[in-house]
């Protein structure tokens, strides 16, 4: 507790001596009423032990107090670290070893089908599992799964959880500020403006209120239909173009992690790329001369540049002014992430926030440091009212600040939505900023304010032609900013910790010390991740910055492989990985039991049924609701529930419509084999036992096995007494009675197309080839739907 | 999604009556007090709201019109967005706090502390608190709607986006206008076949480990889901309105499951008073949905009947600035207020607590009086949620014995009488 208390007051000195040092840290206390105390705290941001009072004299020297590290060095961090070894030097491996040793690690094959769940998107087959009888062996077998072409859509989706630039695929979110190729610009409000104007004609024709039912029923007059119609044309011509154009902003940062990782570039490069990835759309929008084998393809990234903007200075004002098209970058300059469209307006500033938002952002994705847990304590009132600029020159609020502000002023050219030195291409100051004479701040040529800090990052100043000027050696302040990060020996810990909830499944553990009570277990717990996160931090830099390598080496540490609770004294071989399956990870388990690549219509209905049951699951829209549910709910249940009941006919009869050597699911019965011989009978067995260790991945028991036999056989003799009752001319499928009192069958979606106006009626075997597996008189179909819908909703199968 | 239309040209279907589940927890249902709060996200304008100011350098509207009381009632309020028929309405079902010392200009850790009670991580609201104290035979105790989720693992929180999404879950089987997609007597043994399973998984599993902390939810779910089903009646109940925004929709969703009696408590979240720029009309827009958001809730309640069991409360994680900036917009600002709603009861239509005309907060006697005495205490989320904790009925309970306020340097609760 003393180091963090120790950290913030650090700014106000240059040395510090032990007795100052404990003077602080209890004057710092008694500011604090009894509950708060706790709170009034923060912790270092690597809450793991040091092993030498060296390392943590070190940690002082380099990094704290954060933003200021310059402020205690040598002597100063000397002395703190003396003072503070007792509470902060420690054996974390020790501690490590021992928490972990409570586990029992999963078997590898386990962490094998987990890994390919992940990685690969799907669930690896009973009969093609690998060898994986090492741990060297596992690490290479899942380094398999990372060439899957899924393992692209892992990387995106797991970025997009924690920069929910996705935001933009919402259903009616409007586009980000438009500001693009002067030419696109034309062509984009002509489509809108067609809109609108088609509207208008058409509404004054119909009058209000207008009798929209009668349109849709095509039942208004030709004229008016015909109105409308262009209308609606118009209209969706421009939301497909917005459509598109969201999509490929929302994706281009995601599609630039995807880019450095299956391409195995050094991870430093999300941040440092000088080029941003553009689809056809897009690329088109921004004027960028990207070439694309198939300009309709949306999927289709390639590096580009933004090459075309609007310049808010116009030709006949830079006549005035005596500049030419030249003085203004013939491409906007780039720094990965940070500067896309996306992320930028996904954590969009004011012209009193002044980017600090997205310095707050930039120091939690990247460095993993949290300011805003910084800013978890009581303030005093004299402090939060104080308005003589109190970001810069109250103690209280600098401390944050100190951090915050520096980075922020390195994104100066980038407005307060995204676009690019917005004030007359000269900067992207707040013109009331800019024309206050009152304090006369600005000067000619500033592209900051001078009434906050001055550029940089921990402490190093941004190189500038003239101060508050503009950034020497780079074409923009970010690309100074990114090199200074990837740098940071932070870089590497906040890495892991960026993917590590969606690798395990569960967001990192907080620092228990910051809750009222906590146990040692807890604490343990926590000191254990911190060990582990620092040990893949430290592979990862050996590694040359490979994220597939760190992504990997995670699914093999004990926290992925052994599962503990924080409560737990003892462990048993029966505990099992207690995280609840994402969405993603439910669709890829379906996608699974279909097999292979699918049509685009059935890819379709998969992607439509989880688009519809994401929230319910525990998804994230990337708007409202910006993190994962991680605990069963009964809406949850539900929800699976639902799934399972919606689609496991059809999943049985689209396995069983195809060739037996294509089926994922019925390799050893097909749905004539009726449970009423022994040899039936064991190539039931057979079959179910294969899909339990399909689905579920493991080995059924003999009474699993029974007890799903006997699910089975009660679905045929239900079916079978059921359809005793029907009038005999309803026979399966042709029974269906359009107009009513249907009775004793069970509502199935066949998943294929069948041609039923072509059947030849009289003839037994077109029957059967037209209609296929759905014509089924022993009614194994449905029997065999109970038993996936079983499997479907067991708790092995909604977790990963 | 709509679904698709695999296949329109032949099906077989039965249009069976729903189908009747034997459960555990079928028949039970909640009837007792629901907890609800709204989270003004972002930082209210407090002085445009429940504590104005007349003052011009504070608010625009200060250059025209006067602040407005309501008639027989202390209650005060600022003539902007659509104040005026919000508090003329309710002010008689209000008790109005201002003068909150949230101790933060920053959003999280303002959230936290106005919603829990402290700075620092554990600590759930209210909310989850009532849900775990009597919910935790329903399906649905706790409803959240985003931004301060925190539980303590006491109940799981319920996300829903829509009632669309409910609307999916309530009766699985159910094909609707195609029948059932398993006839009772086979949907029945699959039900067998989950509760056995689940036992024998259970029995394997280690005492207190996540696997079998993860079992037992899922053994909650199975029983109380049959409940579920009376939540489609209630969602048809639910008045028609043409448009709806998405705070409405909560509203929608939270009444119609407490109407259903399958829901303790909700944290509702009123979007977008983060206004640091063009304030007068963002924070207009903002507090308009906010008001008529509560309108249409209490009128959806009075007509489902759950009027009298309810318990409301409304804040933010802190408020605005007492001046505008360079860009028209206020800023953030540690003092703020918060509202308690509830009909026919004793201690509404009252206003505890203030705030200077430079929006400072005054201080309050032991007896609750405005006061300059610096002795005295100003009021902080922590008799907030001391003030939610007694008004939920949590008073002397166990679960709050883990969670303590230590506000005992002000008893809030005297209000109550």
């Amino acid at each position: 507790m003393k180091f963090t208390l120790l950290a913030f007051s650090l700014g106000l000195m240059s040395t510090v001596s032990a007795k100052t040092a404990n003077e602080l840290y209890h004057d710092s206390a008694i500011g604090c009423a009894d509950s708060q105390c706790h709170s009034a705290t923060f912790q270092p941001q690597s809450g793991d032990l040091f092993k030498s009072t060296e390392s943590l004299r070190d940690y002082i020297d380099r990094f704290m107090p954060d933003g200021e590290a310059d402020l205690c060095t040598g002597t100063c961090a000397s002395t703190l670290a003396d003072w503070l070894a007792p509470e902060l030097v420690g054996d974390s491996q020790q501690i490590a070893e021992r928490y972990y040793s409570q586990g029992t690690l999963e078997d590898r094959l386990a962490t094998y089908r987990r890994a390919s769940i992940l990685f690969a998107g799907e669930l690896p087959r009973p009969n093609a599992l690998p060898d994986v009888s090492t741990d060297a062996k596992l690490q290479g077998a899942i380094a398999e799964l990372t060439k899957a072409p899924a393992f692209g859509n892992f990387i995106k989706t797991s970025a997009n959880d924690q920069l929910l630039t996705r935001r933009w695929l919402q259903e009616g979110v409007e586009i980000i500020e438009p500001a693009y190729l002067p030419e696109f610009a034309e062509k984009y409000e002509a489509l809108e403006e067609r809109s609108e104007k088609l509207y208008e004609k058409f509404i004054s024709k119909c009058g209000e209120p207008c009798d929209y039912e009668a349109l849709e029923e095509g039942e208004a007059s030709r004229s008016l239909q015909k109105h409308y119609d262009r209308y609606i044309e118009a209209e969706e011509t421009f939301s497909q173009l917005n459509e598109t154009l969201n999509y490929g902003l929302a994706e281009q940062p995601l599609e630039l992690i995807r880019h450095v990782a299956v391409n195995d570039k050094p991870y430093s490069e999300i941040l440092t790329a000088d080029y941003l990835m553009m689809n056809p759309a897009i690329a088109e929008m921004f004027g960028s001369r990207v070439r694309f084998s198939d300009k309709n393809n949306p999927d289709e990234w390639r590096p580009g540049h933004i090459e075309g903007f609007i310049q808010e200075l116009d030709d006949d004002l830079a006549d005035e002014l005596g500049f030419d098209r030249s003085y203004f970058p013939d491409k906007l300059p780039a720094a990965g992430v940070l500067t896309t469209p996306a992320f930028l307006a996904r954590y969009p500033s004011t012209d009193t926030n002044r980017n600090r938002a997205r310095a707050r952002w930039t120091y939690y994705f990247f460095l993993g440091v949290d300011i805003e847990g910084i800013a978890n304590r009581p303030l005093m009132n004299s402090d939060l009212t104080d308005s003589n600029n109190p970001t810069l020159n109250n103690p209280s609020c600098a401390m944050c600040h100190r951090i915050m502000d520096p980075v922020a002023a390195t994104f100066q050219h980038w407005g307060n939505t995204w676009t690019y030195k917005e004030r007359f291409s000269f900067d992207a100051l707040a013109e009331s900023y800019v024309e206050n004479d009152d304090n006369g701040l600005y000067q000619e040529g500033d592209q900051w304010y001078r009434d906050m800090r001055r550029a940089g990052f921990n402490g190093v100043k941004m190189p500038v032609d003239q101060p508050y000027g503009n950034v020497k050696n780079h074409d923009d302040g970010v690309q100074w900013l990114v090199q200074e990060l990837v740098q940071d020996e932070r870089f590497l810990t906040g890495t892991v910790k960026f993917w590590w909830p969606t690798i395990m499944n569960r967001p990192l553990l907080t620092n228990p010390t910051k809750k009222l009570t906590h146990t040692e277990a807890e604490l343990n717990a926590y000191r254990a991740q911190q060990f582990t996160i620092d040990q893949l931090a430290q592979s990862f830099k050996a590694d040359n910055l490979n994220l597939r390598n760190l992504l990997i080496a995670m699914t093999m540490t004990d926290e992925f492989r052994r599962p503990i609770g924080a409560n737990t004294a003892s462990m048993s071989t029966k505990n099992r990985s207690a995280t609840l399956a994402t969405p993603e990870q439910l669709k890829a388990k379906y996608a699974s039991l279909l097999g292979g690549t699918l049509s685009p219509r059935v890819q379709e209905e998969v992607d439509d049924l989880f688009f519809e049951a994401n929230i319910s699951l525990g998804g994230i829209d990337s708007a409202n609701i910006t993190k994962r549910a991680r605990e069963l709910s009964p809406v949850m249940m539900q929800m699976n529930e639902s799934l399972a009941m919606r689609t496991s006919c059809s999943i049985v009869l689209f396995d069983l419509k195809k060739d037996p050597n294509q089926r994922s699911l019925f390799r050893f019965v097909d749905q004539n084999v009726v449970p009423f011989d022994d040899l039936s009978r064991h190539q039931i067995e057979q079959n179910m036992q294969y899909l339990y260790a399909f689905l579920l991945g493991e080995k059924a028991s003999p009474k699993t096995t029974a007890d799903l036999m006997a699910l089975f056989e009660h679905a045929i003799k239900t079916r079978t007494e059921l359809k005793k009752s029907a009038p005999n001319d309803w026979g399966d499928w042709v029974s269906y009675d359009e107009d009513g009192n249907k009775r004793w069958n069970e509502f199935c979606e066949i998943p294929y197309a069948v041609d039923w106006d072509n059947i030849d009626w009289d003839s037994e075997r077109d029957i059967q080839n037209k209609v296929g597996p759905a014509l089924n008189d022993n009614h194994t179909v449905r029997a065999w739907s109970l038993v996936i819908a079983a499997l479907l909703t067991d708790p092995l199968f909604i977790h990963l | 999604m709509l679904r698709r239309d695999f296949l329109k040209t032949a099906a077989a279907a039965s249009l069976l009556p729903s189908l009747s589940t034997a459960a555990i927890a079928k028949d039970a249902r909640y009837d007792g007090k629901l907890v609800f709060s709204i989270f003004a996200d972002g930082g209210w304008d407090t002085s445009s709201f429940c504590d104005p100011k007349k003052v011009t350098s504070i608010n625009n509207w200060a250059k025209k019109q006067d602040i407005q009381r309501v008639k027989n009632s202390p209650i005060t309020y600022a003539p902007f967005a659509d104040n005026e028929a919000f508090f003329q309405k309710y002010a008689k079902d209000m008790l109005v706090l201002n003068g909150i010392d949230c101790q933060t200009n920053a959003h999280n850790a303002g959230a936290q502390h106005f919603w829990s009670g402290r700075f620092g991580p554990g600590y759930p609201g209210a909310g989850p608190m009532a849900a775990f104290d009597r919910g935790l035979n329903l399906p649905l105790p706790y409803l959240s709607f985003g931004d301060y989720q925190e539980t303590a693992g006491l109940v799981v929180p319920t996300i829903v986006e829509s009632e669309e999404g409910l609307r999916q879950i309530v009766d699985p089987n159910n094909a609707y206008n195609e029948g059932v997609y398993f006839q009772p007597e086979n949907y029945t043994a699959l039900q067998n076949y989950r509760a056995k399973r689940l036992q024998s998984l259970g029995k394997l599993a280690s005492n207190n480990s996540p696997w079998q902390q993860s079992l037992d939810r899922m053994q909650r779910a199975f029983d109380t889901a049959p409940q579920l089903k009376r939540l489609e009646a209630s969602l048809n109940d639910l008045p028609e309105q043409e448009e709806r925004n998405r705070f409405n929709i909560q509203v929608d969703v939270a009444l119609a499951a407490a109407h259903a009696g399958i829901l303790v408590s909700a944290d509702l979240v009123a979007p977008e008073f983060d206004t640091h720029d063009n304030h007068d009309a963002t924070q207009t827009t903002a507090l308009t949905r906010l008001t008529q958001g509560i309108d249409h809730f209490w009128t959806v309640a009075e007509k489902f009947g759950l009027s009298d069991r309810i318990i409301l409360v409304v804040g933010s994680e802190f408020s605005r600035t007492p001046e505008y900036n360079d860009g028209n917009g206020k800023d953030h600002w540690p003092i703020g207020s918060a509202i308690f709603m509830a009909k026919n009861a004793s201690w509404t239509n009252h206003v505890i607590g203030g705030t200077d005309d430079g929006q400072n907060a005054r201080f309050l006697s032991s007896n609750l009086t405005t006061t300059d005495n610096e002795s005295d205490v100003i009021l902080q989320p922590k008799h907030v949620q001391a003030l939610s904790r007694q008004l939920a009925g949590l008073e002397g309970k166990a679960v709050t014995r883990s969670f303590p306020l230590f506000d005992d340097d002000l008893d809030i609760r005297q209000v109550l009488g």
